[in-house]
Order: C-alpha cells, then sequence, then structure tokens
C-alpha cells in the first residue's frame, strides 16, 4: 500500500469511510498453485466410492442369480461361468467390467440350457419381455458414442440379463420340484 | 463492492447443478482469487486459506441443489467459504478471544526491519478475531447482526470487535506514520 495512503488513514480525525475504501483497494490475492487438480480427484475418488456402493445390491443379485443357477450347471465345465460371473460381480463397473459381465451372464444363461426347458406361460411372457428389452438395449448400445451414455446402458443391459436369468431359474427350479415329485413313486417302484 | 459480486450467467448456474464438470471448473477460476483472498483475511495463513477454498468448492458440490437463487450466487458461495474459514477459526481455540496485540508486538511490527507495514501488515497484526470481524465488516459488507450471526455471538459482541479493531488499526497506522517522521 502507497505510504500516502497510508498517512491519509493514519490522519487524524480517524474516517472508517477512508479506512473502508483502503481495505476495499487492496489487491486480491492468488493461492501459491490451484487446488483445481486436487479438487478434481477428489470428486473422481468420490464418483468411484458412490458407483461402487451402487454396485453392492447389484453384485449381490448375481450372486443370488449364480446360486440358483447353480444346480442346472451339469459338469465342471459348466460351473466355470458361474465361477467367473461372481467374481466378476466383485469388480468395478467401467464400460469394459461391464461388457465383460455381460458376457459372462449370457454364457452362463446359454450353457444352463434354459431354452431346452419348458417355462410357465408367465414366466415366458416375462422372458419374451426382458429380451425385447435387451434388444432394444442393443440396438441403443449400437448407436451410442457417448461413453457415459454407453457404460450406463451396459449397466441396464446387465440388469436386465440378471432379471432373465432369475426368471427362467425360478421357473424351471418349479418344474423340476413337480417333476421330481411325480418320479418319486416309479423311483420306489424300480427299488 | 466486494471483489466477490461476480454474477455468473444461468446457463452456467444450470450446468453446475447438472453436475458438468467444466461448469465447476469455470466457477472456480470465477471465484478463485476472491475466496482465497477472504479466506486468507479472516484466517491470516496462505495454507489453511487454500485449504478453505478447497473445502468451500467441495461444499459447494454438495449443496448446489439447495441453491434457490432467492439471493445472488456469489453471496451465497461467499457464505459457504465465510462459514469455512470460521469453522477453523473456532477449531483454533482462538476464537471470540479479545485480544488485542501486546504493544511489544505492535511496535516490533513497527520497527524499521519490517518497516514494509503497511494496511496489510497492520491487518496481520490483529488478532483472528479482530481482523475477520473488521473485513466482514468493512469489505464484505456485513451488518453486525449478519456479524453476530456467523460468530453466534451478540451483536455488541460485533460492534465491541469492530471498534475495538477499528481503533487498533488506526493506532498502527498512526505509529507508522510517527516513525516515518523520526526516520
Amino acid at each position: 500500500m502507497p505510504d500516502d495512503q497510508t498517512n491519509l488513514l493514519a490522519s487524524s480525525p480517524p474516517d472508517d469511510q477512508r479506512l473502508r475504501d483502503a481495505m476495499l483497494a487492496m489487491p486480491l490475492q492468488s493461492p501459491p498453485h490451484s487446488v483445481l487438480p486436487a479438487l478434481n480427484a477428489r470428486l473422481a475418488k468420490r464418483r468411484g466410492q458412490r458407483a461402487q456402493r451402487r454396485w453392492i445390491p447389484l453384485a449381490a443379485a448375481a450372486a443370488a442369480c449364480a446360486l440358483a443357477l447353480l444346480p442346472w450347471l451339469r459338469g465342471g465345465d459348466r460351473a466355470a461361468p458361474i465361477a467367473t460371473l461372481q467374481s466378476h460381480a466383485a469388480d468395478d463397473n467401467s464400460a469394459a467390467a461391464l461388457i465383460a459381465q455381460n458376457q459372462v451372464f449370457e454364457d452362463a444363461l446359454r450353457s444352463a440350457s434354459f431354452g431346452s426347458r419348458p417355462l410357465s406361460a408367465r414366466d415366458a411372457l416375462v422372458g419374451a419381455d426382458i429380451e425385447d428389452l435387451i434388444g432394444m438395449l442393443d440396438l441403443e448400445l449400437s448407436a451410442a458414442s457417448d461413453q457415459a451414455i454407453s457404460t450406463d446402458l451396459w449397466q441396464q443391459r446387465l440388469t436386465l440379463l440378471q432379471e432373465l436369468a432369475a426368471v427362467r431359474a425360478r421357473s424351471t427350479n418349479a418344474k423340476l420340484t413337480a417333476q421330481a415329485v411325480d418320479l418319486q413313486p416309479s423311483v420306489y417302484q424300480l427299488n | 463492492m466486494t471483489s466477490f459480486a461476480i454474477d455468473i450467467p444461468a446457463s452456467l448456474l444450470a450446468r453446475l447443478k447438472a453436475g458438468e464438470q467444466t461448469a465447476l471448473e469455470q466457477v472456480y477460476r470465477l471465484f478463485e482469487a476472491p475466496a482465497y483472498t477472504l479466506a486468507w483475511r479472516l484466517l491470516g495463513d496462505r495454507d489453511e486459506a487454500q485449504e478453505v477454498l478447497h473445502d468451500a468448492m467441495l461444499a459447494l458440490i454438495d449443496r448446489i441443489g439447495q441453491f434457490r437463487g432467492d439471493a445472488p450466487f456469489w453471496g451465497w458461495l461467499r457464505q459457504i467459504c465465510i462459514n469455512e474459514a470460521l469453522m477453523r477459526l473456532r477449531k483454533r481455540r482462538l476464537d471470540y478471544v479479545d485480544e488485542l496485540p501486546e504493544p511489544e508486538a505492535l511496535a516490533r511490527g513497527l520497527q524499521p526491519a519490517i518497516e514494509s507495514a503497511d494496511l496489510e501488515r497492520a491487518l496481520e497484526s490483529l488478532s483472528p478475531t479482530a481482523r475477520s470481524v473488521i473485513w466482514l465488516y468493512y469489505v464484505e459488507g456485513y451488518t453486525h447482526e449478519e456479524i453476530a450471526r456467523s460468530y453466534d455471538r451478540t451483536v455488541s459482541f460485533s460492534k465491541t470487535q469492530l471498534a475495538r479493531a477499528t481503533h487498533k488499526l488506526r493506532e498502527l497506522l498512526e505509529v507508522k506514520k510517527s516513525t516515518a517522521a523520526y526516520a
């Protein structure tokens, strides 16, 4: 601050307005370095934590689906997709990870051979609806150019695949239980 | 008028509310110096001022959804910065102490060795509470009621702090003038 301004302030009688003006005229200060990089890093970390929290129920659902599919997998080679499925469920939800999880679910659904088993009419309709929705998502995915949108679509697709697996597992499980009950007398007869 | 008084376009505010990172960066660049200066004036510590700047921007992101636009955006952001700075002042446990610099300290601040004492220096010589009250009153245009609310104290607290700080500031500058005259 220039000396003449200081002298002006020091002159009596005291003048509040002069003090105010002098303070207002003081130059702005800048931080030694921008906090923007630290801010962005902090926000990125927060986004990661939020995504992880969102993924927890999804991972739980995936694990539940995997367990539901387990009885329908025959032999060691069919157990592999489920194991992979469970391990992938704990991963992050980046686009690449989501795509891989989608693939794992599709493989698991195929290897479980649900298609050869009769479904209830209601489950068949629900399953068909989910497949239609997946088809629509595939169309959107083929047109999506934005990475964030694409990631979101893959996430939605994964959720639909999980629902589809749950529907098929429930239906076939019920069917098998009924068959097992029907077969019981025959088994006893054979023995 | 306070350097904080920067109006931002409605489109920028909308982008900020939508969580656009580029909008945050724009707002940061606009308010970096005013926010840092304010924090530094209140705290008298550059490192802490920088932390306040960082935390205030984080708080801005967290609370932007609550901003209804009844008052100017800059006033809202300024209040966030002031709150963050005052919170740190309170943590120092130096708050609300009516201490003023010892005469010896004042003299030290005005000796030729650190003769660059000007208004800036005089402000630094004040206690954190006195400095923050005087800054809020004269520069940020806060009323005694608003200062009292910010500190969770009475209006008389604000008036007393301001009177003492103003007197001390003038005294410091007066002594400087006398010292200069004898030099």
